[in-house]
């Protein structure tokens, strides 16, 4: 019986450390959204300034994110009114913000668009270097906590 | 093209028998206005500025920068060699067009590889030299010259290039090319100006195909081809031969050319009719 509960007691501290590092790793998952839009609106500035190849290019570039993968994706195919893909975990605020742009882009010539480009490349920036902060503040806090509870849950059952 | 329109539009266009459709128009607040086989009519659903804005965005692949020179003169050409030309709201900047912005109109000009169009004129009646196709806007200048190269392509091994300004002779693309000729290369969207010095002093041709000579330099173009030992074809909008001869840019260009080919429009025909060099006609057909 004590053995069981041991045994109960240790599976709950590895149940619930996993769901704080589940936890954290949505702030990874976003913070890695915005670093590829940010390396997104660079590749585009680039193309502006240089090649002009079409935007559809920028979709054989390497990013790290299969969410950010999935919105570009959704934009290049969706027509008419369809409604664009973005990920569960953006605020409101940032949704509009990224219909705002996507709803930009490609719609104007190089110099307008490169204007409107490094305007939102320095908001996308400041978001990630805030949700970078974010992700190292509450990585170690989530797994942490995790453990506690589980450690708490092992205390209680013994 | 069709898949560029929007759902409301594509279903006003159901019925329509595109095979034999020249022009597409779109313009803003107006009924749809289409040619077909020379013929004038309407279907009547309004054209809304957002859905021309939508066409816009989509010919350009949601890239409408990558298509500014294109959009600067006026045009967008898609992947099967059909022309959009644009009407709207010029933004000029030092006495040039910078682009043009809330487009309010869009001609739609349909290609169409009509074999052996040429094929009588390159076959009994051409035998070398200088050819210019005459005719007005909308009646085969293009087709002609598509099927001249081909057809000569043909009847003789030689180096063929086309300098197809606006993509509209060759329609070069990925997946996609009417079919000019085996010894053909073609220059797409260079300007004849560039073209011509290029083709001369690298590409070793024995004939320049381009079409819609329209100013001085192009003009220029053509003579230094035909001084350098280089047959040229090329096209002129003109209603007549006598018209076309008279145009201000063509002073330089007389006794050029060692035949015109003048294409007559007769609904769902065409009367060509063959001149030499010296306006004295052939024959027709």
């Amino acid at each position: 019986m004590q053995i069981l509960r041991l045994i109960i007691g240790v599976l709950a501290i590895i149940i619930f450390t996993k769901i704080g590092v589940n936890r954290s790793k949505i702030h990874e998952q976003i913070y890695i959204y915005y670093s590829d839009l940010c390396i997104f609106c660079n590749y585009y500035i680039s193309e502006l300034k240089f090649s002009k190849q079409q935007l559809k290019t920028l979709l054989n570039k390497e990013y790290a994110s299969s969410e950010f993968l999935l919105t570009l994706n959704s934009f290049f195919s969706k027509k008419n009114n369809e409604i664009q893909y973005f990920p569960l975990f953006l605020s409101e605020i940032e949704l509009n913000k990224l219909n705002s742009f996507f709803n930009i882009i490609g719609k104007g010539d190089s110099e307008s668009q490169k204007g409107l480009i490094s305007s939102f490349l320095e908001d996308f920036t400041n978001l990630k270097n805030l949700k970078y902060n974010e992700l190292t503040k509450y990585k170690s806090f989530y797994k942490k906590l995790g453990f506690y509870v589980g450690l708490i849950m092992l205390i209680m059952v013994i | 093209m069709l898949r560029y329109l929007p759902s409301r539009i594509l279903k006003a266009l159901k019925h329509v028998n595109f095979n034999n459709v020249y022009e597409l128009r779109l313009r803003q607040n107006k009924p749809i206005s289409i040619n077909e086989n020379g013929k004038l009519y309407y279907i009547n659903t309004l054209v809304t500025h957002e859905e021309i804005e939508e066409i816009v965005y989509n010919l350009c692949k949601k890239s409408i920068y990558s298509f500014e020179e294109q959009i600067k003169r006026g045009y967008v050409t898609t992947e099967n060699g059909i022309r959009v030309g644009l009407s709207g709201e010029f933004v000029i900047n030092n006495n040039s067009v910078q682009t043009i912005k809330n487009f309010t109109s869009l001609s739609i000009r349909f290609p169409h590889q009509i074999m052996n169009f040429a094929s009588k004129f390159v076959n009994e009646i051409y035998n070398d030299g200088s050819v210019l196709v005459i005719s007005k806007s909308g009646v085969g200048k293009t087709t002609f010259i598509r099927d001249f190269s081909r057809c000569l392509n043909k009847k003789k091994n030689i180096n063929t290039i086309i300098i197809d300004e606006r993509n509209e002779i060759a329609s070069f693309n990925d997946s996609f090319s009417f079919d000019v000729g085996t010894n053909v290369d073609v220059l797409t969207y260079c300007n004849k100006n560039f073209g011509f010095n290029q083709a001369i002093r690298t590409l070793n041709p024995d004939v320049i195909i381009t079409d819609e000579l329209m100013s001085v330099e192009d003009i220029n173009g053509v003579i230094m081809a035909i001084l350098s030992g280089v047959n040229v074809t090329a096209t002129i909008h003109a209603k007549s031969l006598s018209d076309a001869l008279n145009k201000d840019f063509m002073r330089g260009a007389i006794n050029l050319f060692n035949y015109y080919v003048l294409i007559e429009n007769t609904g769902s025909n065409r009367i060509l009719t063959i001149f030499d060099g010296k306006g004295k006609e052939i024959c027709k057909y």
